[in-house]
């Protein structure tokens, strides 16, 4: 029988750093990890859970470590 | 809108227009013994390839106009055509079900022909089960880009 992996629920900053970043926007956050403005709306809305290394970029973006951006729920 | 959103939309269009015409006319042409005797196995094979090929200048065409379409709508700016590790996610949860779809249209195939239908029916059943998992698959896409 295969096993299931735990489900972790992962919450981010991103909103509250764009905000502190001079009100940067979805876009040009996209822009800086090379993603699109879509996903970076998915990922600040916990609907999509990046990899580690576009979550890696996001934090880069923001100068930040990533537990700084991203952090448990639970 | 991204353009992988849009590049479903067309393809469902193109699928869905297919899949119609395709039983439609292979219906009407099966029911006129167009595929009987001798020579009905290479006017099946004939039939399908024609078929095959339509789906697939189908979706190139309406691409072509659909980036002509967008080019016009923005004036000239070229569209934004990044996919990125998300679009890849939902792009493969599309295809799994596309290709599940397209066995079990296989499989229907076989169960067809083990039964006594005849080879343009489960032919028939293998190209719709292909094309509907393709029409399914990016139903699955379009749920994934509305789920996050």
């Amino acid at each position: 029988m295969v096993k299931k992996s735990k489900k972790l629920n992962i919450g981010n900053n991103i909103r509250r750093l764009r905000f502190e970043a001079g009100e940067m926007t979805q876009g040009q956050l996209a822009e800086a990890t090379g993603v699109t403005r879509q996903t970076i709306a998915a990922i600040e809305k916990a609907s999509y859970a990046p990899t580690l290394e576009l979550a890696f970029l996001i934090a880069d973006a923001f100068g930040k470590p990533l537990d700084e951006v991203f952090f448990r729920e639970d | 809108m991204p353009f992988g959103l849009k590049s479903i939309w067309v393809q469902l269009a193109v699928e869905a227009t297919e899949i119609l015409w395709f039983v439609w006319q292979f219906g009407h042409r099966y029911l006129a013994g167009a595929f009987d005797g001798p020579e009905g196995a290479a006017a099946l094979g004939r039939t399908m390839l024609w078929f095959m090929a339509a789906v697939v200048v189908g979706v190139i065409a309406a691409h072509v106009l659909g980036l002509i379409a967008i080019a016009i709508a923005k004036g000239g700016e070229e569209p934004d055509t990044t996919m990125d590790e998300r679009d890849r996610a939902i792009e493969f949860s599309g295809q799994r079900v596309s290709h599940a779809l397209g066995g079990i249209g296989f499989l229907a195939g076989m169960v067809i022909l083990a039964f006594g239908g005849t080879v343009p029916l489960a032919v028939a059943a293998m190209f719709v089960a292909a094309i509907g998992g393709e029409i399914a698959g990016n139903v699955v896409k379009l749920l994934g880009y509305a789920g996050g």
